[in-house]
């Protein structure tokens, strides 16, 4: 079993300052949240493919499927948002006894589901392309994150793994004392029955590593050195520059198209002007 | 190297904040620069607490009453800077899950230089070297989470290794590790002791192969004293049936000696490891039935393990049986498995070898890929797998994850058929807390209790529900003597009542003591089933699968004898050879 | 107590605490997961706003940690490792998570600060959480752009989550915290020096 999905590689995308690449990765998500038109996530979700299929070598058949099981959430979001679409709007294009179909609430709606798919994406692309030990070595040393904190996060990412092994034991240990079998409480009930044995040996071992970290110094001294170092280099900044002109230019070429609309909210209303 | 440091204990005591009493009371204790001391003593008794005193950790990091004086060579813990004892001494821990912190071995090296601001650009050659030492060196790149539990605890000691230490602590380095890989940590260890000179403590439960690393003992009591010290010799000639009650293992060669002696065979000295014991044996032939006797023949007869033939009917058997988890690893391989009805049996294997995956499809955890399961006659199918629970108890190998309550008495009730009415049920709850010995606990929260009563609770829980077949996995891990036996000796009383009992272990010797037919587990395939006996006739196969032969069987093979693996095999071979043993005497102290 | 401590806002921390704030909030993060699986299942049948009665448990995190280990910061650091966890596993929400969780946190951690990080009775734990609701809301508020739905359903995705809030993170971390203190794994933290007092 892999510690995270982490796809150890040696590419353009991998070797990025994980700060700087986190950056212009919000800046693409950051920009499919900003408009109601369908062609903002689109062109933005198609773009975490190109980018992953050029600079990363991965297929985007490979990220597709990595998505589809979100395709659920994203088609639930899309139906929620286009039945109880409560903007601006034209005649309804359909009509299900008392429930009405706008078509600005099926684009609207389409839109976010859209962005949720844009956001799955990009995160899915990060985590595959960045290793972890790199991403708080940068945390660190360009985010200026305190370095005590930023080692919780590692030793989070080493217990992932073990409390993963940890919740399938505990399932299998209770359900050999027949915990399913008993009805009261459910949900509630279960989640508290797996909850303390998961934390207690989390705990735990969470104890005994505090204590292995403080034996080898661990925030014995206020300033450390790195082994990994993650300085920017002049691709980071190439980048990242490189991916705000993008975003930018893209908005500009579907607004030359005319496929851009609905600017948040307030343009919203424009749309209401023009009917 | 660095300078030589020796340590020097003074009058310490400690005592947790929260805890009423204290853990160390009073531990005056010497250790010279460069020698190697093996620290003894039960579970609980303040080991692990004397250690992370010598570290510093205490009282630096750990909040508690301290008083007294530790002296690392020229620096007295308590007004020695926490950074300047980080580089003087070094502590392996002996969970290899939870005293490594990065994701990858090279990082992990680095971390303890990083903390201590050491340049850099000096860091690569010296995470080179420790890599080296451990014999690691082709991992560097690897992630942490890929290495064996072996390979775990030798990063850990590279990590310590590479801060070049002038004192190193090894707190239990191989209680989680199978045979193959304590057998590595301890060849690393030895190889250390010529490469690197450090002051080394050393705290143990398995002594077997440990005793000639080291040049003293050091013996803690229960009231957190140090009890006795001295060479290994010494210790162990003086008083080895006091450190038994103390709860401290005791090399096997000396429990086989002090039995033959306590039959009247006139041993001389006190054999500290296998080697010596076979030297003593032959020179006691020698000395008393001349110089050309050969030796007598093993003729032990087998006697537990011809009651199982009065029981032909089986508890479980598993023919062809596959498995492989969803993300296409192969964790079993056409097994075939037979289970005599009121046995014994044991599942031997290294880990990883699929034990566990086997025991999980035997009490319907998960599902067999094909092949046939029976249990107790009746084939196990898709629809009545949920059924097993009722034939099958399984005791997991950390007994906490199966708490469900907040009170010992309550995890007892939550096991009890809801049906019973309140009377019966207090009154079975009654017996299950003596028979196991924790009536004094019942209102206790049983995530508080010690390791060897979790261990109980968790078998009483499995017994109450009254399956007719337990599977224990690995009943005796981690444990100090006396709680081993504790725990075998209830287990063994359940086997008397009539219950199959399935055993996963790697423990040979308990295999030797305990076990009527045994199976060998190798890469998801059973290699072997049969008698114990039959098995350590094959050592080949032993090693191919990651385990020993059990010490005494060592000694046998060494001595061209066969069939001796326990005690009592050995006094029996013994009483059967009269030039040397008084044969009335055997039979008065065997209450013949 | 001597060491060297992480300055996080008033007070230092310890490495033990930093260690057992990461493992809380990673064992919730994969609980969350495993809940998600079932909080996407029951949206058919409770519908996108009847679903928010099961929102309340995803801010558990900054009200269990805090209720523990009882320091500034708690609250935001321990929703955003949960969040980071359930992305480093694979959240289809991922970094999207990352944000909602620094949301939330600071949500909890302006309930704390303002009791000066020295109240942690039942009250403020549940007003801790409603709080981390609000601030949810409107961080989804412009993610989801709930501007667009009709003004019955936004106010009906802010108002279930309320007493949901209420019992799945306020009372439920208080429920966890009391239990694991019990057990004795927690001896020497604030939970146990302080019992629920003042």
């Amino acid at each position: 079993m892999s510690v995270s999905l982490y796809q150890e590689n040696d590419t353009f995308l991998h070797r990025l300052n994980p700060v700087a690449k986190i950056a212009a990765f919000s800046c693409f998500i950051l920009a499919s949240t900003l408009y109601l038109d369908v062609a903002v996530p689109f062109a933005m979700l198609v773009l975490s493919w190109l980018i992953g299929w050029s600079l990363a070598h991965i297929s985007p058949l490979a990220l597709l499927r990595r998505l589809s099981p979100i395709l659920a959430a994203a088609v639930g979001l899309t139906i929620f948002n286009t039945l109880f679409y409560g903007g601006p709007r034209g005649d309804p294009i359909l009509a299900l006894g008392p429930i009405y179909i706008w078509r600005e609430g099926l684009e609207v709606g389409s839109s976010i589901g859209l962005r949720i798919l844009c956001v799955a994406s990009y995160s899915i692309l990060y985590v595959w392309t960045t290793d972890p030990g790199r991403l708080v070595a940068s945390l660190i040393q360009q985010a200026r994150m305190p370095y005590r904190l930023a080692y919780a996060i590692l030793a989070a990412y080493r217990f992932v793994p073990i409390l993963q092994r940890e919740l399938a034991n505990i399932q299998a240990a209770q359900q050999v004392r027949a915990v399913h079998l008993r009805g009261h409480g459910g949900l509630f009930r279960r989640i508290v029955s797996y909850s303390i044995p998961l934390l207690v040996s989390g705990i735990r071992q969470a104890e005994r590593l505090a204590i292995a970290m403080d034996a080898r110094g661990f925030g014995t001294l206020p300033e450390r050195t790195y082994y990994v170092r993650t300085p920017l280099r002049l691709a980071d900044y190439a980048f990242s520059i490189a991916s705000i002109v993008a975003c930018g230019l893209l908005l500009l070429a579907l607004g030359e198209l005319g496929l851009l609309h609905g600017f948040l909210i307030g343009v919203a209303e424009r749309v209401a002007g023009a009917q | 190297m660095t300078a030589e440091y020796g340590i020097r204990v003074n009058a310490l005591r400690f005592r947790y904040m929260d805890s009423p009493t204290p853990v160390l009371n009073s531990v005056d204790m010497e250790i010279r620069p460069g020698e190697t001391v093996l620290l003894l003593g039960r579970s609980g008794c303040g080991k692990s607490t004397l250690a992370l005193c010598l570290d510093g950790l205490i009282p630096h990091e750990i909040p508690g009453d301290f008083d007294g004086e530790v002296w690392i060579g020229p620096y007295m813990t308590l007004h020695t800077s926490p950074d300047r004892l980080r580089q003087v001494v070094g502590i392996v821990f002996q969970d290899p899950e939870a005293q490594l912190v990065m994701p990858r071995v090279d990082e992990e090296v680095a971390f303890g230089l990083e903390n201590l601001a050491f340049p850099a650009t000096a860091m690569p050659a010296r995470i080179g070297n420790a890599l080296a030492l451990v014999g690691l060196s082709e991992k560097a790149k690897a992630w942490v989470e890929t290495l064996s539990g072996g390979q775990k605890q030798r990063l850990a000691l590279a990590a310590v290794l590479a801060m070049q230490p002038s004192v190193l602590i090894l707190d239990e380095p191989t209680a989680n590790l199978d045979p193959s890989a304590t057998l590595a940590f301890y060849r690393t260890m030895e190889h250390l002791r010529h490469s690197t000179k450090a002051t080394t403590l050393l705290i143990e439960h398995r002594i077997d192969a440990t005793l000639p690393l080291v040049d003293r003992v050091v013996v803690m009591g229960e009231d957190g004293r140090v009890i006795t010290a001295g060479s290994p010799r010494e210790i162990y000639a003086a008083s080895d049936a006091a450190l038994q009650r103390e709860g401290v293992w005791v090399p096997s060669s000396c429990r086989l000696a002090a039995a033959l002696r306590s039959i009247g065979w006139p041993l001389e000295g006190c054999p500290l490891t296998i080697a010596e014991m076979e030297q003593v044996i032959r020179s006691s032939l020698v000395l008393h039935a001349g110089a050309g006797a050969s030796l007598p023949i093993g003729t032990a007869a087998d006697t537990s393990h011809q009651a199982l033939s009065g029981h032909p009917d089986e508890a479980i058997s598993v023919e062809g049986v596959s498995f492989a988890y969803p993300d296409g690893t192969v964790a079993l391989r056409d097994v075939h498995l037979h289970v005599p009805r009121g046995s014994f049996f044991a599942l031997v294997g290294a880990n990883g070898s699929g034990k566990t995956t086997l025991a999980k499809i035997l009490t319907g955890l998960l599902p067999a890929r094909n092949g046939k399961i029976s249990i107790l006659g009746q084939e196990v199918t898709s629809r009545n797998r949920s059924q097993i629970s009722r034939w099958v108890g399984y005791v997991f190998q950390n007994p906490e994850h199966q708490f469900v309550a907040e009170r010992v008495s309550d995890e007892l009730a939550y096991s009890l058929d809801s049906q019973l009415e309140a009377m019966e049920r207090q009154r079975r709850i009654e017996k299950l807390l003596a028979q196991f010995g924790l009536s004094d606990e019942r209102g206790s929260n049983p995530f508080s209790l010690s390791q060897g009563q979790k261990r109980r609770l968790s078998i009483a829980t499995m017994v109450a529900m009254e399956q007719p077949i337990l599977i224990l996995d690995e009943p005796t891990f981690g444990q100090d003597y006396r709680s081993a036996q504790e725990v075998m000796s209830v287990i063994r009383s359940l086997q008397q009542a009539g219950t199959t009992i399935v055993c996963i272990t790697h423990d040979m010797q308990l295999v030797a003591d305990y076990a009527q037919e045994v199976a060998v587990i190798e890469q998801g395939q059973v290699t072997f089933q049969g008698s114990p006996r039959a098995l350590f006739r094959q050592p080949e196969l032993l090693e191919r699968a990651g385990l020993d032969l059990p010490p005494l069987a060592v000694l046998g093979a060494r001595l061209g004898l066969e069939g001796l693996y326990t005690v009592e095999d050995w006094l029996l071979w013994a009483s059967a050879y009269a030039p040397i043993v008084d044969k009335a005497h055997y039979c008065r102290t065997q209450g013949w | 107590m001597a060491g060297e401590r992480m300055d996080l806002g008033l007070t230092r921390w310890t490495t033990r605490e930093i260690v057992i704030m990461a493992v809380i909030s990673v064992a919730l993060g994969l609980i969350f997961m495993a809940y998600g699986v079932l909080y996407l299942a029951l949206v058919p049948l409770l519908g996108q706003v009847g679903i928010m009665l099961l929102l309340g448990f995803y801010y558990l995190t900054g009200i269990l940690v805090p209720y523990i280990v009882r320091r500034p910061g708690a609250a935001l650091v321990s929703s955003f490792l949960a969040a980071f966890t359930e992305l480093l596993v694979g959240s289809p929400f991922g970094i999207a998570a990352v944000w909602a969780g620094l949301v939330q946190g600071a949500g909890a951690e302006v309930v704390f600060a303002l009791r000066r990080w020295r109240d942690y009775r039942l009250p403020v734990l549940m007003g801790a959480a409603v709080l981390s609701g609000v601030f949810a809301y409107v961080y989804e508020y412009f993610l989801l752009s709930y501007a667009v739905l009709d003004p019955a359903v936004q106010l009906g995705l802010f108002l279930v989550r309320i007493p949901s809030a209420i019992v799945l993170a306020g009372l439920l971390g208080k429920v966890l915290g009391d239990a694991l203190a019990r057990t004795g794994v927690l001896r020497g933290l604030a939970i146990t020096r302080e019992g629920t007092r003042v």
